[in-house]
C-alpha cells in the first residue's frame, strides 16, 4: 500500500516530562485516532497507526525528538496542523512540520 | 507539594492530576469542597468504572468542586509519614483534612486498611467522634459495620437515583454542625448514619428519632442515557484495565447461589443497544483508545448482544480496534459471540466454570453447556490462543475431594481437545480460589470451610495435576479469604479491632496475620470465632419492598 509522511519535531515541558517515551508513543497514537486524518496503520498481530520516535526523552527532563507520522493519503502540513495540534496537550510543543521527500 | 517534587517518586504521572479531557474548575470560597478518594493506586483506581461515573457527576455539579485522591504508593507514603506531610489530591494538591467531604468508593473488605491508611496520611483523625471535619462518606458495601467508629455516613447501593438530592442536601448543610448534618441527611434515602443505630442482641435498632428503619437499598432503576462518563479522562500512564468500557447491563439474569454481586446489583436491567453503541462510538471519538470492552456482569448474558456486536464490529474492525468481553460463560452461544470476534486477535479466553462436578455445579445454581464449552476450546485453538484461562472455587458446601480431584482430569480432556485440533497443548492458568459464604446470597448462612480441609484439598489438588505440564495452578491466600470472610460478616464490635490492628500495622505487623488479629481481640476479651458464629447480618435492616430483594427466586 502507498503510504505518505510527515516528519514533525516535538518539545516536551512542564507536564509532559511526567511522560515517559512510552507514554508520549501511546498519547500521539490516541491522538492519531481522534484527529480523523488517515491513517495508516501497521501490519501484524496487533495493528496500529504507524509512527517512527527519534531518540528517548527521559522521563523527568525537558527535550526535543522527531517523529515521522504515515498516512494512506497525502497530508499537507496545514492539514496536519489543524487537525492533529488540537488533540495534543499544550505543553508538547510541536515546532516544525514538514513533508519527507 | 510542587509538580516537580513528584518527579522524585516511581510513576510520577500517577499524581500529576491533569488528564486529557479533565474540565477542572478551580475551587471558589463558597464552593463545597470535595475529594472522591479511591483505596488503590491510581492505575487500579481509574480503570473503576463506577469512580468515573461518581467523579463525572460531582464535577459537573454547581457549586462544588470535585477532585481525587488514590491510595499513593509505597514511596510517597513513607515519605510524606517521615516528613509529617498529608496526603493530598491530584487536582490542586490540597491536603485531604482541609475538604469539606472525602467520598470514599469502597467495595472490598481488604482495602480497610488502606482507607485507614489514606485518612490517617491524609492529617485526618481515625475516631469520627473527635473530628468535626472533613465528613467521611462511603459508598459500595455490604457490610458497613467494621468501619462504623471511622466513617460519619454510608450510602447503600447504587449511587444514580439519589445523587442529585444528596449532593443538594450536602451543598445546604455545608455550614451546619456535624449533628445537624447527619439530621439533613439523614431523610434521604440510602443514607445510613450509624450513629443513629446501636447493637441490641446482635441485631441493629435504631437509636435516635431520625433513625429510619427499616433503611433501603437503591438503585438505578431506568439505566438510561446519563451517568455514563462521557469525558473519559485519558490516563498518561497504563491502567489495569486500559480501556475504555461501556456497561451493558446491571445486574445479572443468572442465579448462582454464592454469587454477591448478582445480589447487590439486583434487579437486572439493560441498556438498548443502540444506546450502547452510541456511548462506545462517542467513547472512541472523545479518545483514540485502542481498546473497547462491554462491561457487566456476565456480559454473554446480554440478550442484544449479537445484534449490538454486529452494529459495532464494522466500525471498530476498520479503524483497527479491538473489542473486549470480560469472561466468558459458555451457556449455548457463546462460541457463536467468539466466532464473530474474530480481528479481535488479542481476545483470548477466560472461563469461570467454578467447579468441574456437574452435580455441584447444579447445587450452586452455576449452569455451564458443555458442548458450548468444547466449541470454545476447539476455537481456541484454532486461532491460536496459546494461554487459556480458568476460574475454579474449592471449599463449596458440601463438596468432597473427589468433586475437587476432578478439576484435573476436567482440564486434561479439554486441553487433549484442544491438542486434537492444533497439536499441542495449550497452556492452562488456573485461578483456584476458596468459597466465601457471602451475606445476602444463599449460602450467607454457610460457614466457611477451615483451613485444614483447604489445605488438604489444595494439596491434593496440585499433586493431581503434577504430571500436567501444561496446568499452572494460583490459589488465593487463605489469609486473605479469611479476612474476608470475617469482615463481610462482622458486627460493628469489630471496628476498634480493626483500628488496633491498623496501629500495629502501622508499627511493622502485617495486616494479614491471623494471630495479630486473635490476639487483639483476645485483649478485649472477645474471641475471633464471635463475630463468625453470632449470626449478624446487616440486611436485617435494609427493605426488601418487592422491587429490591436480594434472594436468588430458584
Ligand atoms: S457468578 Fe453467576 S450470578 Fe454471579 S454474575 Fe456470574 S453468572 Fe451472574
Amino acid at each position: 500500500m502507498e503510504r505518505f509522511s510527515l516528519r514533525a519535531v516535538f518539545r516536551k515541558e512542564k507536564t509532559m516530562i511526567f511522560l515517559s517515551h512510552l507514554d508520549i508513543y501511546r498519547l500521539l497514537l490516541r491522538a492519531l485516532r481522534r484527529s480523523g486524518l488517515p491513517l495508516f496503520y501497521s501490519s501484524g498481530f496487533n495493528p496500529h497507526p504507524k509512527i517512527s520516535m527519534g531518540k528517548a526523552l527521559k522521563l523527568g527532563q525537558t527535550g526535543e525528538t522527531e517523529v515521522i507520522f504515515y498516512f494512506k493519503e497525502k497530508i499537507t502540513p496545514d492539514e496536519f496542523r489543524t487537525k492533529f495540534f488540537p488533540q495534543i496537550p499544550e505543553d508538547l510543543k510541536i515546532l516544525k512540520v514538514e513533508e519527507l521527500s | 507539594m510542587r509538580d516537580t517534587d513528584l518527579l522524585k517518586f516511581q510513576r510520577p504521572a500517577r499524581y500529576l492530576g491533569k488528564e486529557q479531557n479533565l474540565e477542572f474548575k478551580e475551587p471558589q470560597s463558597k464552593d463545597l469542597r470535595v475529594c472522591l478518594c479511591f483505596p488503590e493506586i491510581y492505575e487500579v483506581g481509574m480503570s473503576n468504572l463506577g469512580f468515573r461515573i461518581v467523579y463525572e457527576f460531582f464535577s459537573n455539579f454547581e457549586g462544588l468542586s470535585c477532585e481525587r485522591c488514590f491510595m499513593p504508593a509505597e514511596d510517597l507514603a513513607t515519605y510524606l509519614q517521615e516528613r509529617r506531610e498529608p496526603l493530598f489530591s491530584l487536582e490542586t494538591k490540597t491536603p485531604l483534612k482541609d475538604f469539606d467531604l472525602l467520598a470514599f468508593s469502597l467495595n472490598y473488605e481488604l482495602n480497610f486498611i488502606n482507607f485507614l491508611k489514606m485518612i490517617s496520611l491524609g492529617g485526618i483523625e481515625l475516631d469520627k467522634s473527635k473530628r468535626e471535619k472533613p465528613l467521611i462518606i462511603v459508598g459500595g458495601l455490604t457490610n458497613p459495620e467494621p468501619l462504623v467508629s471511622f466513617v460519619d455516613i454510608f450510602f447503600l447501593g447504587e449511587f444514580e437515583p439519589q445523587a442529585n438530592t444528596f449532593i443538594k442536601a450536602l451543598k445546604l448543610s455545608k455550614s451546619l454542625s456535624k449533628r445537624e448534618k447527619f439530621s439533613a441527611l439523614s431523610e434521604i434515602e440510602g443514607v445510613y448514619i450509624p450513629d443513629f443505630y446501636c447493637l441490641e442482641r446482635n441485631s441493629l435498632q435504631p437509636k435516635e428519632k431520625e433513625a429510619k428503619f427499616p433503611l433501603t437499598w437503591q438503585y438505578y432503576q431506568e439505566f438510561k442515557d446519563n451517568f455514563y462518563p462521557k469525558n473519559w479522562l485519558i490516563p498518561y500512564i497504563p491502567l489495569v484495565f486500559d480501556r475504555v468500557q461501556a456497561e451493558v447491563q446491571r445486574g445479572c439474569p443468572n442465579s448462582c447461589r454464592f454469587c454477591q454481586a448478582r445480589c447487590v446489583y439486583f434487579p437486572y436491567r439493560q441498556r438498548p443497544p443502540a444506546l450502547v453503541k452510541k456511548h462506545l462510538i462517542s467513547l472512541y471519538e472523545k479518545t483514540g483508545y485502542e481498546e473497547i470492552s462491554l462491561s457487566g456482569l456476565s456480559v454473554i448474558d446480554y440478550s442484544s448482544l449479537e445484534e449490538l456486536l454486529k452494529e459495532i464490529i464494522p466500525y471498530f474492525e476498520k479503524r483497527k480496534v479491538g473489542i473486549l468481553l470480560p469472561s466468558l460463560r459458555p451457556q449455548g452461544k457463546a462460541s457463536k459471540i467468539l466466532k464473530l470476534l474474530n480481528f479481535a486477535k488479542k481476545t483470548g479466553l477466560t472461563l469461570a466454570l467454578e467447579t468441574a462436578n456437574p452435580l455441584l455445579r447444579r447445587k450452586i445454581g452455576k449452569y455451564i453447556d458443555i458442548d458450548d464449552l468444547k466449541e470454545l476450546v476447539k476455537l481456541a485453538s484454532h486461532r491460536q490462543y496459546r494461554v487459556l484461562k480458568f476460574y475454579f472455587m474449592i471449599g463449596l458446601p458440601g463438596e468432597s475431594f473427589e468433586e475437587v480431584l476432578e478439576i484435573g482430569s476436567f482440564l486434561k480432556e479439554l486441553a487433549l481437545l484442544y491438542k486434537k485440533e492444533k497439536g499441542s497443548y495449550p497452556q492452562m492458568n488456573v485461578t483456584i480460589s476458596y468459597f466465601i459464604p457471602k451475606p445476602f446470597t444463599d449460602f450467607e448462612k454457610e460457614k466457611m470451610a477451615d483451613f485444614e480441609e483447604l489445605i488438604k484439598k489444595k494439596d491434593l489438588l496440585k499433586k493431581s495435576v503434577r504430571s500436567l505440564r501444561f496446568i499452572k495452578l494460583k490459589f488465593s491466600n487463605y489469609r486473605v479469604s479469611f479476612l474476608e470472610y470475617l469482615l463481610s460478616r462482622a458486627n460493628r464490635r469489630i471496628s476498634p479491632l480493626l483500628r488496633e490492628v491498623f496501629l500495629k500495622v502501622e508499627e511493622g505487623a502485617d495486616y494479614l496475620d491471623l494471630a495479630l488479629w486473635k490476639e487483639l481481640s483476645q485483649k478485649n476479651n472477645l474471641e475471633l470465632e464471635y463475630f463468625l458464629e453470632e449470626e449478624f447480618s446487616f440486611k436485617s435492616i435494609i427493605k426488601k419492598d418487592g422491587k429490591v430483594f436480594f434472594k436468588s427466586s430458584v
